[in-house]
């Protein structure tokens, strides 16, 4: 576990899922430069798109990004929400 | 084709003739025809209160939403030249907009966000919110539009100011008539439309035709996720789906599709990037609806579209009021060149630029390779211009020049490449002593999110001719090598 209680085989889930949905074009070492921020990393919108898709078929988690923007803004956040919601 | 009446007046007409029926459905809200044209009319009123005599090129800076609808028709009527700009586009294409095709005022759904520093002031009964930036653009004078203009829009440009296209009443409606006539749009069909209305694959398709016949138009929000797309079809009972190949990729690879969702869709538009032959067979065996593939510019408007059910492979063939030919090239290539009744008549900010992209007959030099076949189009790839985003339009010298704009940067190449699943990805080549996200960072605050680079490749320099022109070949070759 990590010091904000976030299991480190979930972030680490969660970081591959990231690095797929992008076509690997963000890596898992952008993402950890990028203190896990996926905007900064440099996702893009198909990239958000594939990734919401993967959530939902791995998880069962839908976030709504209308309603919820703040969930897909981090790795960290994703996978509170996941753990949230799964 | 004989001139057409102001679109505005098409549109009322439009609304008289169907009052009763159902016009707009977003998220809670059913507008009627009647009901659209009393919002649009008093949407028109309150715009000529608030904006000045002076105030007549208004962009609309907004998500797609009943209200957008309003505001434009609404901006038609008020008698102001409403530019359709891309809601993600950020303060440097908003910038290049205001300073070279002279948009001072802004109608914006984010008024919280919105990218250049203005006085803002609420327009009431709306979401929508005038922006006037404060900073005064430079003090060249803008160019005109041409007096028969109904609607501008964007295409990319080079210098940060996306291209202005002017589209006139006439060849709107045209447009909008073709489509109606070459595809069978009528009065019974509800379309659930994704794209952008500032995209050619909405305007073309949904933003008039579905009006001029009476038809339903269902705004669908947000990310189109396959959850997202089912969703919005269970609720719509949509006929028509119109959306760009990603959506019919998604929706061909859901895990477990309630099939009983797609049992009103007849027909599934798609266009403005390549529509996978797997995708669509994939699609269309699991849902038992067509996806009709059509080819469009922004430059012409819609192309072609496939009425033939039999026909499960290219483009169609040519909608009414469309000349389509295959010019051979003296570098042997064979481009794909249109002539349609619904061109744009010119680039605003660009002059002599459309026209010098026509050929002596006043076809459009397109800059796609393709063929006909049995009267079909095909479109095999690209031989120039801009790179194709799933379905935006980006040329990588605008890209350039902001990568070239960060401090530490010597050189810099941008590109089309592809990604691990063979999407077109944009791959920056920086030459300089920056990290990833120096580079992510200043593209984010510059320019439209979809226009970051995806890939960025750190060289020492990038191969260049004598000229200065970048080797390409060479350029890919050096990235392959690097991890």
């Amino acid at each position: 576990m990590t010091d904000e209680g976030i299991d480190t085989g979930l972030r680490e889930q969660i970081e591959k899922l990231v690095e797929v949905a992008t076509g690997r074009v963000v890596t898992v070492a952008d993402l950890r430069a990028a203190d896990g921020s996926l905007d900064m990393a440099g996702v893009n919108s198909i990239g958000y798109i594939n990734l919401m898709e993967a959530l939902a078929q791995r998880f069962g988690a839908v976030i709504d990004p209308e309603a919820d923007p703040q969930h897909l803004m981090s790795v960290d956040s994703i996978a509170r929400f996941v753990r949230a919601h799964a | 084709m004989a001139e057409q009446p102001p679109l505005g007046e098409v549109f009322l007409a439009a609304c008289a003739e169907h009052a009763g029926r159902r016009a707009v459905v977003d998220a809670d809200q059913e507008v009627t025809y009647g009901q659209l044209a009393e919002r649009v009319n008093d949407r028109a009123r309150t715009l000529v209160d608030l904006l000045g005599p002076d105030e007549y090129r208004i962009a609309l800076h907004a998500a797609n939403s009943a209200d957008y609808l309003i505001s434009y028709y609404a901006l038609l009527i008020a008698g102001r030249l409403p530019f359709l700009v891309d809601s993600q586009f950020g303060a440097t294409e908003l910038q290049g907009i205001r300073d070279s095709s002279g948009v001072d005022t802004f109608l914006t759904d984010k008024p919280d966000h919105f990218p250049l520093p203005s006085g803002l002031v609420p327009v009431p009964g709306s979401r929508h919110v005038l922006a006037r930036p404060t900073r005064p653009g430079p003090d060249v004078e803008p160019p005109e539009p041409r007096q028969t203009t109904a609607t501008c829009r964007f295409t990319s440009g080079t210098t940060g100011a996306p291209k202005c296209l002017e589209f006139s009443h006439t060849a709107v409606h045209s447009a909008a008539l073709n489509w109606t006539t070459g595809t069978g749009l009528g009065a019974g069909d509800r379309v659930l439309c994704l794209a952008a209305f500032t995209n050619g694959l909405a305007f073309n398709t949904s933003l008039l035709p579905v009006f001029l016949v009476g038809a339903e138009l269902h705004v669908y929000r947000g990310l189109p996720t396959s959850s997202g797309i089912a969703k919005a079809l269970r609720r719509s009972a949509a006929t028509r789906l119109v959306a760009f190949p990603l959506a019919y990729r998604l929706l061909a690879e859901a895990p477990a599709p309630d099939l009983d969702t797609f049992s009103d869709l007849r027909l599934a538009v798609s266009a403005a990037a390549v529509l996978d032959p797997a995708v669509r067979e994939s699609f269309e065996s699991r849902y038992h609806v067509r996806i009709a593939d059509y080819y469009g510019i922004a430059e012409t408007g819609p192309c072609t579209f496939e009425r033939d059910p039999e026909y499960a492979e290219g483009l169609g063939t040519a909608l009414p009021g469309v000349s389509l030919r295959i010019f051979p090239r003296e570098d042997g290539e064979s481009e794909v060149r249109v002539r349609t009744a619904s061109m744009a008549t010119c680039y605003l900010n660009v002059p002599d630029g459309l026209e010098e992209r026509l050929d002596t007959e006043g076809y459009y030099r397109t800059g796609d390779r393709g063929l006909i076949h049995q009267d079909r189009l095909y479109v095999t790839g690209r031989l120039s211009g801009p790179v194709n985003l799933a379905g935006r339009k980006v040329d990588p010298a605008e890209i350039e020049q902001v990568v070239l704009g960060i401090d530490g940067v010597r050189d810099t190449a941008v590109f089309a490449d592809q990604d691990a699943r063979g999407e077109t990805v944009l791959h920056a080549v920086v030459c300089g002593s920056l990290a990833r996200a120096d580079v992510v960072n200043v593209c984010r605050t510059k320019l439209a999110p979809y226009k970051v680079p995806g890939r960025i490749t750190f060289l020492p320099a990038i191969p260049r001719s004598s000229a200065g022109k970048v080797r390409l070949t060479e350029l890919r070759d050096l990235v392959t090598e690097t991890p």
